[in-house]
C-alpha cells in the first residue's frame, strides 16, 4: 500500500465498527486516529489538522455527522470526507451539504468498498 | 349575508323568463278579445246611425210626399185650375212654397203643362208630362223619388189634384238635395254623401280634396262588387281621418249602386278607444309583471340562501376539511338535503378520523420498523468489517470458510429486513421514490462487486454481461438495488456449486429503444410452470429456499411496478431460471444521474 504518510481520521460511536475500520486501515498501511465523536475530541481534531480523510458516521450520539463535516472542512479544507450512515440523510440536508461530503458509503459496507473509497480520494486529491 | 348563488339566479331567471312569457301571451290574447269586441260594437254603432239616416230620410220623402197629398187635396188649387185662374194660383204657389219650407212646388194641368211654379216663374208653359213621376199624378197616383232638377238632384213627389172626381192637374213638390240637406241627415261624429246616378251629388264631409273623393267613389265601387253586406263595411282614410263607411242604397229595385247614401263614422274615437284599452291592458300587465317579479325575488330569496349554503358547505368539503354543518334555513327538499349533506359528512368525517388513525397507526410502525432496522445496521457494520478484518490474519482454510459463511448470512438477514421496511413503507404510502437516470451497468457493476466474495465462496461464476452503448433508465436507484439483490440472492440459493450466474442488460430485439431489460439468468434447479403461475404473490414459498418468507419475489414485483416497470420470469424445470426486469429509458437520454440529482436537489 501506499498510504505510509497519509493520515486518516475515523469517527464512530459504535465500537465495533471503528476498531474494526482501524484494524483494516491500519493494515493497509495508513495512520489512524479514532474518536468516539464528542465535541472535544472533534474540536481538538480539527486544532490538530494534517488529516488528508476523514471517515464520519452520520448518526453521532450528540452530533449530527454533516456538523462534524462542516467543522473539519473548514479547519482543513483540503481534507476528504467520507460519510458512512445505515440511511441515506434528507435530500434537503445533502442539498445544503453538497460539496462538504466527498464519498457516502451505506452501512454495511465491506472491507474492499471503504479501501477503495479511501485509496481513490487520497490518490486524485481532488474528488 | 351575501348572496352570489348563480343556480338562485338561474332559477329567479327561469321564474322571470315563464312569468313575462306567460304575462305577453295573456295580454296578447286579452288584446285580441277586447279589439274585437271593441270593433263588433263599432260596426253595430254604424248599423244605428246608417239606420238612422235612412229613416232621417225616408222621414224627409215622407214630408214631401206628404205636403204634395196636403196640398192636391186642397180644393182651392182644383178650383182656380178647373175655372182656368192662373193668375191666382200664380200668387198662391209662392206663399205656399215658403210656409212649407218646400224649394220645389209646381202646379201643372191636366196636360202636364206648368201652370204655376213658385221658384221659376219663367217655366210656365212647359209640358213636363215626360217626367215620370208627374206622369204618375196625371194617372191619379202618388209618386216620390230623387229626380235631377236643373244643375241639382231634388227629392220630389207628385200627386193629383182633384176637381169634381176628375184629374184636373198634377201636384209637384221638392227638397233640394244640398249641403243642408246632408248635414240634416248626418249625426255627430258621422258624415254623409249621397250619389245620384253614379255621381258624388253632395256630401257632409269636410274638405274634401279632388283625390278623396276618387278613393270615396273607388270604395263606393268596391263595396258594390261585395258579396254581403258585411264586406260592403269599408274603411277609409279621408284628409286626417278614418271613417267606417256603410252603403244604403236607394230605390233598390233598379239600380242600386248609382244612387246611393254613403254614411261614414269617424274612428278616430274607436282609435282613442282602442289605444287606451292598450294602455290599460299593458298597465296592469306590468304591474302584475312588477308583483310577480317581486314576489318571485322574495320567494327564491329563501331557496338562495339554501342553496347557497349548500354550495359553499360542498365546496368546503370538497376542498377544505370536513369541518362543519351546513346550516339548514329552509323547510323543504333543499333544506332536507342539506340535512343529509350534513348526515353523509358526518359519517364521512367519522370514518376519515378512523382511517387518519389507521394510517398514523401504520406509519409509526413503518417509522418504528425503520428505526429498528438502522439500529441493527449500525452493529452489522460492526460484525462484518471485523470479520474482514479476520481474514488478513493467517487463519485456518475452514474457519475463513465459516467467517466467509457469516458475512453472507448477514448479507441475507438485511436483505429480509429491508424488505420488510420496503412493503411496510409501501403500505404505509411513505414509501419515497426518486426517479433519476440510471445507467444500467453502473448498478450491476457494483452488485457483481458487492456478491462476489459470496459466489466465490459458494463456488458459483458471477458475472455481468452488458450490451454496448445502453441509455440510462428512468429508475428509482434504492428500488432498483433491492429487486436486483433479491433477485441475486435467490439465484445464489438455487444455484449449485460449479453453477453459473450471469447479470445483464440489453435493449429487448425488436423493441423501439422504449425500454432497457435486465435479466438475471442462474444454472440452477429451474421452476415448474405451476410454481411460474403464483411466483410474484405474496408469502408464496420458493420450495429450493426452506425457511424464507417468500417476501422477496413479491417485494420485487411491487416495486418495479411502483417504477413503472415490468418483472417476468422464463424458467425451464432443471435448467435454470432467467428473471427479467424491463424500465422506461430515461426522457433527459443523454443526461447523468449526476446532474438529474442536482437538479431534484435545487428544486
Amino acid at each position: 500500500m501506499d498510504g505510509m504518510n497519509l493520515h486518516l481520521l475515523v469517527i464512530d460511536d459504535d465500537p465495533g465498527t471503528r476498531e474494526a475500520l482501524v484494524a483494516i486501515l491500519d493494515r493497509a498501511g495508513y495512520q489512524i486516529t479514532s474518536l468516539a465523536g464528542s465535541a472535544a475530541e472533534i474540536a481538538a481534531a480539527c486544532s490538530r489538522r494534517g488529516y488528508q480523510a476523514a471517515v464520519v458516521d452520520y448518526r453521532l450520539p450528540h452530533h449530527n455527522g454533516l456538523e462534524v463535516a462542516r467543522q473539519l472542512k473548514q479547519a482543513m479544507p483540503d481534507c476528504r470526507i467520507i460519510l458512512i450512515s445505515s440511511e441515506l440523510p434528507p435530500p434537503q440536508e445533502r442539498g445544503r451539504d453538497a460539496g462538504l461530503v466527498d464519498r457516502f458509503l451505506a452501512k454495511p459496507f465491506s472491507k474492499e468498498a471503504i479501501l477503495e473509497a479511501v485509496t481513490q480520494l487520497c490518490q486524485t486529491g481532488t474528488p | 349575508m351575501e348572496l352570489r348563488s348563480k343556480v338562485g339566479f338561474k332559477l329567479q331567471g327561469v321564474n322571470f323568463l315563464s312569468l313575462l312569457v306567460a304575462l305577453v301571451g295573456l295580454l296578447l290574447v286579452m288584446q285580441y278579445l277586447a279589439t274585437r269586441q271593441i270593433l263588433a260594437w263599432h260596426r253595430q254603432r254604424v248599423e244605428l246611425v246608417a239606420r238612422l239616416v235612412l229613416a232621417e230620410y225616408q222621414g224627409k220623402i215622407e214630408r214631401v210626399v206628404q205636403a204634395a197629398n196636403l196640398l192636391a187635396d186642397n180644393p182651392t188649387y182644383g178650383e182656380l185650375l178647373a175655372s182656368g185662374n192662373p193668375e191666382a194660383l200664380r200668387s198662391l204657389v209662392l206663399p205656399t212654397m215658403q210656409a212649407t219650407g218646400l224649394h220645389v212646388l209646381t202646379i201643372t194641368d191636366d196636360k202636364g203643362v206648368i201652370k204655376a211654379r213658385a221658384h221659376d216663374p219663367e217655366a210656365i208653359g212647359v209640358n213636363i208630362s215626360s217626367n215620370p213621376i208627374v206622369r204618375a199624378g196625371l194617372q191619379g197616383k202618388l209618386a216620390s223619388r230623387m229626380t235631377q232638377w236643373q244643375n241639382n238632384v231634388a227629392l220630389s213627389a207628385a200627386a193629383p189634384i182633384h176637381y169634381q172626381d176628375r184629374i184636373v192637374g198634377v201636384m209637384l213638390t221638392g227638397l233640394l238635395v244640398d249641403r243642408r240637406f246632408v248635414e240634416s241627415l248626418s249625426r255627430p261624429g258621422a258624415e254623409v254623401a249621397i250619389f245620384f246616378a253614379n255621381r258624388l251629388v253632395v256630401n257632409s264631409f269636410k274638405d274634401l280634396p279632388e283625390n278623396a273623393l276618387a278613393e270615396l267613389r273607388r270604395v263606393k265601387d268596391r263595396a258594390a262588387r261585395a258579396p254581403g253586406p258585411q264586406e260592403q263595411v269599408q274603411n277609409l282614410q279621408l284628409g286626417g281621418h278614418e271613417y267606417t263607411l256603410t252603403f244604403l242604397p236607394l230605390e233598390q229595385e233598379e239600380k242600386p249602386w248609382e244612387n246611393l247614401i254613403v254614411v261614414g263614422v269617424n274612428r278616430r274615437e274607436l282609435g282613442l278607444t282602442l289605444s287606451t284599452l292598450k294602455l290599460v291592458i299593458f298597465g296592469v300587465g306590468a304591474a302584475s309583471a312588477l308583483v310577480g317579479a317581486l314576489l318571485s325575488v322574495w320567494l327564491s330569496w329563501g331557496m338562495r340562501r339554501q342553496i347557497n349554503h349548500l354550495t359553499e358547505g360542498t365546496r368546503q368539503a370538497a376542498t377544505e376539511e370536513l369541518a362543519g354543518d351546513i346550516p339548514v334555513t329552509s323547510n323543504d327538499e333543499l333544506g332536507e338535503l342539506a340535512e343529509s349533506f350534513n348526515t353523509m359528512t358526518r359519517a364521512l368525517r367519522e370514518k376519515t378520523n378512523l382511517l387518519k388513525a389507521e394510517r398514523d397507526r401504520v406509519a409509526a410502525n413503518a417509522d418504528f420498523l425503520a428505526m429498528i432496522v438502522h439500529d441493527i445496521k449500525a452493529p452489522l457494520t460492526g460484525v462484518r468489517l471485523t470479520i474482514e478484518a479476520l481474514e488478513d490474519e493467517t487463519l485456518p482454510p475452514e474457519i475463513n470458510h465459516k467467517l466467509q459463511g457469516i458475512i453472507q448470512r448477514s448479507e441475507g438477514l438485511l436483505l429480509h429486513l429491508h424488505n420488510v421496511l420496503d412493503l411496510s413503507r409501501f403500505e404505509a404510502g411513505s414509501l419515497v421514490l426518486r426517479p433519476e437516470a440510471v445507467p444500467p451497468g453502473f448498478v450491476i457493476h457494483r452488485l457483481v462487486n458487492h456478491f462476489g466474495p459470496v459466489a466465490q465462496h459458494q463456488r458459483v461464476t458471477l458475472t455481468a454481461a452488458l450490451a454496448p452503448d445502453l441509455p440510462a433508465m428512468r429508475v428509482d436507484e434504492h428500488s432498483l438495488e433491492r429487486v436486483l439483490s433479491n433477485l441475486l440472492v435467490n439465484a445464489l440459493a438455487a444455484t449449485p456449486e460449479g453453477g453459473e450466474i450471469q447479470v445483464g442488460a440489453r435493449i429487448p430485439p425488436g423493441g423501439d429503444h422504449q425500454e432497457v431489460e435486465i435479466f438475471v439468468a442462474d444454472t440452477g434447479c429451474g421452476l415448474k410452470p405451476e410454481q411460474q403461475e403464483h411466483l410474484f404473490e405474496k408469502y408464496r414459498l420458493r420450495p429450493q429456499k426452506i425457511g424464507s418468507s417468500g417476501l422477496g419475489l413479491y417485494i420485487c414485483k411491487t416495486l418495479v411496478e411502483a417504477n413503472h416497470g415490468r418483472i417476468w420470469v422464463d424458467s425451464t424445470l432443471g435448467r435454470g431460471s432467467r428473471f427479467f426486469l424491463a424500465f422506461p429509458t430515461s426522457r433527459t437520454g443523454e443526461e447523468t444521474k449526476e446532474r438529474e440529482e442536482e437538479k431534484a436537489l435545487a428544486s
